[in-house]
């Protein structure tokens, strides 16, 4: 990882809804960074808070109801203090965004051509005829056929696929440095979300850009970050290296989330128990009430801090890592019922590991 | 028991006409399912895998007969139904697309279905515990205390309260939700559950209580499962076989661990190979497939997967590499649709070199060299005779004559995938692949044993 | 049930053999009582046509001095439906009213318009009984309402105090009397009946046709829908207004006849609501399930369609019900409506006299405008009420 100053640097970042039950509270001090070239992964499943998240950083929620805490800092530069305006600017800008239903994030009154143009124009005084030579560029980079032919078609003329390429296309346009991707691929069939998750490779290779995923598919999680971020209940729960999240899972959620996936060959394992309610958060750890190993301090004060596992740049918010507790007890615990990846085979056949 | 399977589907066909104008004529029509055949034995699971489109969940719904199927027989040999007689004009007793209303709804309460969303598969008006009974009263149980106190009983069974009763679905999550609609559906006692996609719309980690509540019930009262599903991984988990769906046909059948482990149809591989695998160390190193899935209202011809099959056959007498012949079939296919537009293509080469260029005075053989590029065929074909039919075809393309290169293309570079349209055939007792690859040679991993052997 | 006579309490000890589907109706309680009680009034009604003479009052047998009209017969059905099929399910199912309830109680204006409405029901049913109908009696003429005064020339005979030649009002007629003397209180209470029944009456009519086309035309599809769909295109443009000047004009007018043109000929709005409404129900997943389940096309109508959409007409009748107060009281306005004291009427007979006798159109006018205001804000309140339950179903 490099250790120049990051992109992205996220701070204590705590966004809350206020809505008639009480204040919500989606994601609660919040810490990460992003470093240039790097793609992090926020995973978790819903009502973790990872989307919030992620539309916080750029403050795209419309506020109110939403409220946001915490430093978000871009290249050193506070993004809470920007300008309305200069806020626009980085969203259309150094930041790029793609979301989960392109259908519904391009604009069918205009061909998909002519939104290309309009976001490079925003950002670039160009005149048209160049503006539209990039945006053809642009289409064809991301492989849409015969892009020059399809400049004037509108988005209902498109296929999903093709879609969320456009709207990749659009949010290239600017050549951001961060690209943020609110899982781009859970509405395409497998099929096509593993060409958009090619592209999406080939293109962070030659743009050079850093990208900040969300998901809540482990499989893609595997595929596509370098670094990854587990949240549960709007907390951070752990945070790692790849590798070493999926060979060494320290929180006890992490651990229980890859047992839940099927098809392993092995039993599967859901988690008991639901979600805690975001407007009225338990005392301690956000998982206590779910996790098999915990002990009365879990439900106590605060989320535990994220503790350093021993491992470099892992670190897992847990008591058992904490001082006066032996953190081997997690481990081998998921030892004994073996991780989703603990046996990784390399047999590519059949999309799973057979052993 | 007797050894028949519970239920047998035979080239079931759902075609969806397309109309035109105010007088509504028939101007063609969508085959969401286009004959398909296969068994259910008693206390299997089997699970109808695809992607989107491909005619699975229409499958499901003319199975249950929600909707009308346009042909074909589904025999439902429960119950009573056990010895399966034929009519006396010749038609099977047991077909549920023949059933009186009486019948059909015997049938119905025979077989149940669950549905993929959990937030509108109950009334939202209505008491969970008046839900679950409400099959019950439809079928004549008209004792209410017996009623309430049955779903009650179920409530507890799901792994919910027998004082949920008086809740409203609201109230609910999910995951409880779809444990509400399991419990309706097991309350008429069926011996057939279809299942339309039950956990993609849950989380992970409900979707795993979920599906160990479903292989638990099966387990318990020996019930036959039909699985929709996207997922494979899901399918993995809890059936016992699958068959693959693509635009409306069945592609692939097996026993689930052999299907995985030893896919025999390109698609299956493909789509086996596109699942993201949740641990970093292993690359997904599969083939991706070309394109979008074709549409269901003008399929393909021959073995409808062609436009997008890695594997597909080669011509007699040329030799490819099969990197180059894809190629050259998506350039086939999209000639086909009369999808390309020279003028686009001279346009983008203009803007492509940085000099100003008028588009018409693009020279034709920067035309054609786009062409291949954006087709990924090489410079040159290795095959000196194949090279000269696809020289004269781009020939004709940049002089506007797609028609032409189109005819040219489909006389020289026929292909027996598009020719004709493979059945199911055995590879491994109890495997069927449809693919003319498995039909001339078992083995798939080499395309020019099976060309020479044709 | 089940051979042996213990009832089955598991779903597996069901011995289906033995269960016979029976035709028999199922009745709710709700519709049996509704049911009940129209017959009831069917042969309160049937006693009153056949054996009461022509012009005795229906009651004479107990002493009670009432003529029942034909108005009233369909007013009391009107509020039997009301009363089983909106007041009895909220009691029903208490866990929802509360929470519809809660959600209702935080908008304050709501709140009033609800007092301010079961207000008028009320003393718009009980009131009349009470009070005798506003008679003319020209010696008490434009007296002022209490507190305020008018020029002694206006009077003939001041019930109240006279100072500096103004007479004043008194608590004897609180509101003022017309040009005519009659107590614009009773008028006013009148009025409320009145508005109470155009506006409830013609809602009844056009919700129970709207929603029985509108579900009809989406459940059976096909030339059922195209051709109810096609009716419903062509009533639209047809005029009632003319046809009610026409029938004012040929028999005479009546509130029963305004009551019926208008709610016979404004369902088509409301028919094409519910039906693009249950269009989308249809779709819902627990309708293919009831379906596959093997119920029947009218269960699945009555127990599934109807009360899922019934919610949705709020948002149209908020608008209707306030539209036909409105008519009436123009239609009165202008010399067209039924001989019944009405706000309408009234605002008409004083708008000569405005220049020094303000209250005779003013006091009705507000009336008017304050029921109008709200039932549009009851309208908007109760579909704010409804619509976040759905939201937060599908979130959950």
């Amino acid at each position: 990882m490099s250790t120049n100053e990051p992109l992205l640097s996220v701070r204590d970042l705590t966004t809350t809804f206020t809505t008639d039950e009480g204040t919500l509270t989606a994601v609660d001090g919040l810490d990460f960074d992003i470093h240039e070239g790097e793609t992090v992964c926020i995973v978790g499943e819903s009502g973790s808070g990872k989307t919030v998240a992620s539309e916080s950083i750029t403050r795209i929620l419309s506020m109110p109801p939403a409220h946001i805490d915490g430093e978000v800092r871009f290249r050193g530069q506070d993004v809470g203090a920007l300008s309305d305006g200069a806020l626009r600017d980085l969203r259309g800008g150094e930041i790029g965004h793609i979301f989960q239903n392109p259908q519904d994030a391009l604009n069918h009154c205009y061909s998909v051509g002519w939104q290309i143009v309009e976001a490079i124009q925003f950002h670039d005084d160009v005149s048209k005829a160049e503006a539209r030579e990039r945006a053809i560029e642009l289409l064809d980079r991301v492989g849409i056929p015969e892009a020059t032919a399809r400049f004037d078609d509108y988005p209902h003329e498109f296929s999903g696929g093709m879609k969320q390429r456009v709207m990749i296309a659009m949010a290239l346009a600017p050549e951001p440095d961060l690209l943020i991707a609110d899982e781009p691929t859970t509405a395409l069939d497998v099929t096509i979300q593993s060409q958009i998750l090619d592209l999406l490779e080939d293109i962070q290779e030659e743009f050079g850009m850093s990208i900040l995923f969300i998901t809540h598919d482990l499989g893609v999680v595997a595929e596509v970050a370098d670094r990854v971020l587990v949240m549960y209940a709007g907390k951070l729960m752990e945070e790692g290296d790849v590798y070493t999240i999926f060979k060494e899972p320290a929180h006890p959620y992490t651990q229980a989330l890859m047992e839940c996936l099927p098809g392993r060959g092995e039993s599967t394992k859901g988690i008991q128990g639901s979600l805690p309610d975001p407007t009225n958060p338990p005392d301690g750890c956000r998982f206590a009430d779910r996790c098999p190993h915990a002990v009365e301090d879990c439900k106590k004060g605060e989320q535990p801090t994220l503790y350093d596992t021993g491992t470099a740049d892992h670190r897992v918010s847990c008591v058992y890592y904490g001082p006066g507790y032996d953190e081997s007890r997690i481990l081998d615990a998921e030892l004994s019922t073996g991780g989703a990846a603990g046996n990784g085979g390399t047999e590519r056949t059949g999309g799973m590991n057979d052993d | 028991m007797t050894d028949e399977p519970l239920l047998e589907v035979r080239d079931l066909k759902k075609h969806y006409p397309i109309t035109q104008g105010i007088l509504k004529k028939q101007v063609g029509s969508v085959k969401a399912v286009d004959g398909i055949s296969f068994d259910i034995p008693r206390g299997e699971t089997l699970g109808l895998v695809g992607e989107s489109g491909c005619g699975k969940s229409t499958a499901a719904t003319s199975i249950i007969q929600l909707e009308e199927p346009t042909a074909g027989e589904v025999l439902f040999n429960g119950d009573a139904r056990n010895a399966a007689e034929t009519a006396a004009d010749a038609r099977h007793r047991n077909d549920v697309t023949e059933f009186d209303p009486e019948e059909l709804k015997q049938f119905r309460r025979q077989a149940q279905m669950i549905f993929q969303d959990p937030s509108s598969s109950l009334d939202p008006r209505m008491r969970v515990g008046e839900s679950i009974a409400e099959p019950l009263r439809i079928h004549g149980i008209e004792d209410k205390a017996a009623r309430q106190e049955i779903a009650r009983n179920l409530l507890d069974r799901v792994g919910l309260s027998r004082d949920d009763y008086h809740r409203f679905p609201h109230e609910f999550s999910g995951g409880q939700k779809q444990r509400i609609s399991l419990a309706r559906a097991l309350v008429t006692n069926p011996e057939l559950i279809v299942a339309d996609e039950p956990v993609s719309a849950l989380d992970v980690s409900v979707q795993a209580e979920i599906l160990t509540l479903m292989k638990d019930i099966q387990e318990e009262f020996g019930l036959s499962i039909l699985l929709i599903s996207h997922d494979m991984a899901v399918v993995r988990e809890i059936c016992d076989r699958v068959a693959v769906m693509y635009l409306g046909e069945i592609v692939e059948i097996g026993e689930t661990e052999e299907l995985f482990r030893n896919p025999q149809h390109p698609y299956t591989q493909a789509l086996l190979s596109s699942i993201p695998v949740p641990d970093p160390t292993v690359d997904r190193a599969g083939t991706t497939l070309s394109g979008d899935v074709p549409s269901p209202s003008n399929p393909p011809s021959g073995c409808r997967f062609h436009t997008r099959c890695p594997d597909v056959i080669q011509p007699e007498g040329y030799d490819f590499e099969q990197e180059h012949w894809r190629a050259v079939m998506d350039l086939r296919t999209r000639l086909a649709q009369r999808d390309i537009d020279i003028e686009a293509v001279r346009e983008f080469v203009a803007t492509e070199s940085d000099r100003d260029v008028e588009p018409g005075a693009v020279p034709d053989d920067a035309a054609k060299a786009a062409i291949r590029n954006e087709f990924g065929i090489p410079g040159s074909l290795q095959d000196g005779r194949a090279e000269s039919v696809l020289a004269e075809a781009l020939e004709l393309i940049v002089n506007e004559d797609l028609a032409g290169a189109d005819e040219l293309l489909s006389t020289e570079f026929e292909t027996v995938c598009e020719r004709d349209a493979p059945s199911l055939s055995e590879t491994a007792p109890g495997h069927q692949s449809a693919c003319h690859l498995d039909s001339t040679t078992a083995t798939t991993d080499s395309v020019e044993s099976a060309v020479s052997d044709d | 049930m089940a051979a042996d006579d213990s009832t089955p309490t598991r779903f597996e000890d069901i011995d289906w053999t033995d269960v016979e589907p029976s035709g028999r109706l199922d009745l709710s309680p709700k519709a049996l009582g509704m049911l009940v009680s129209t017959t009831l009034l069917a042969v309160l009604f049937l006693y009153d046509y056949f054996v009461v003479p022509k012009n005795n009052d229906t009651f004479e047998a107990i002493g009670w001095a009432y003529q029942v009209t034909q108005l009233d017969y369909f007013f009391a059905l009107t509020l039997l439906a009301i009363f089983f099929f909106t007041v009895v399910p909220l009691f029903e199912n208490p866990h929802l009213t509360r929470y519809y309830w809660d959600r209702f109680k935080q908008n304050r204006p709501a709140m009033l318009s609800l007092g301010f409405l079961l207000a008028t029901f009320f003393i718009g049913m009980v009131g009349p009984l009470v009070l005798s109908k506003p008679e003319l009696s020209l010696f008490a003429k434009y007296q002022p309402p209490v507190y305020t005064s008018v020029p002694k020339s206006a009077v003939i005979e001041c019930t109240g105090r006279v100072s500096d030649g103004m007479c004043h009002g008194t608590w004897q007629y609180p509101f003022g009397t017309t040009g005519g003397g009659k107590d614009i209180l009773n008028i006013i209470v009148y009025g409320m009946q009145v508005s109470m029944k155009v506006g409830l009456m013609s809602a009844f009519i056009v919700t129970v046709i709207g929603s029985l086309v509108g579900t009809v035309a989406a459940y059976s599809g096909g030339l059922v829908d195209e051709f109810l769909m096609r009716y419903v295109d062509i009533q639209q443009t047809f005029p009632s207004f003319l046809l009610f000047l026409l029938l004012t004009y040929q028999f005479g007018g009546s509130l029963l006849l305004f009551i019926a043109i208008f709610g016979f000929f404004s369902w088509g709005n409301t028919a094409r609501y519910v039906r693009s409404n249950a269009l989308q129900k249809t779709e819902e997943e627990y309708i293919k399930s009831a379906k596959a389940t093997g119920g029947s096309t009218w269960l699945i109508i009555r127990r599934h369609l109807v009360p899922n959409t019934a919610s949705s007409i709020i948002t149209d009748l908020s608008l209707l019900i306030p539209s036909f107060i409105l008519f009436e009281a123009a239609f009165a306005f202008l010399g067209f409506g039924a001989d019944v004291p009405s706000w309408g009427r009234t605002i008409a007979a004083g708008r000569a006299d405005l220049s020094f006798a303000w209250w005779i159109s003013t006091i009705p006018g507000v009336f008017l405008f304050v029921t109008i205001l709200a039932f549009n804000y009851l309208g908007d309140a109760l579909l704010d009420a409804l619509n976040p339950q759905a939201d937060t179903e599908s979130e959950s």
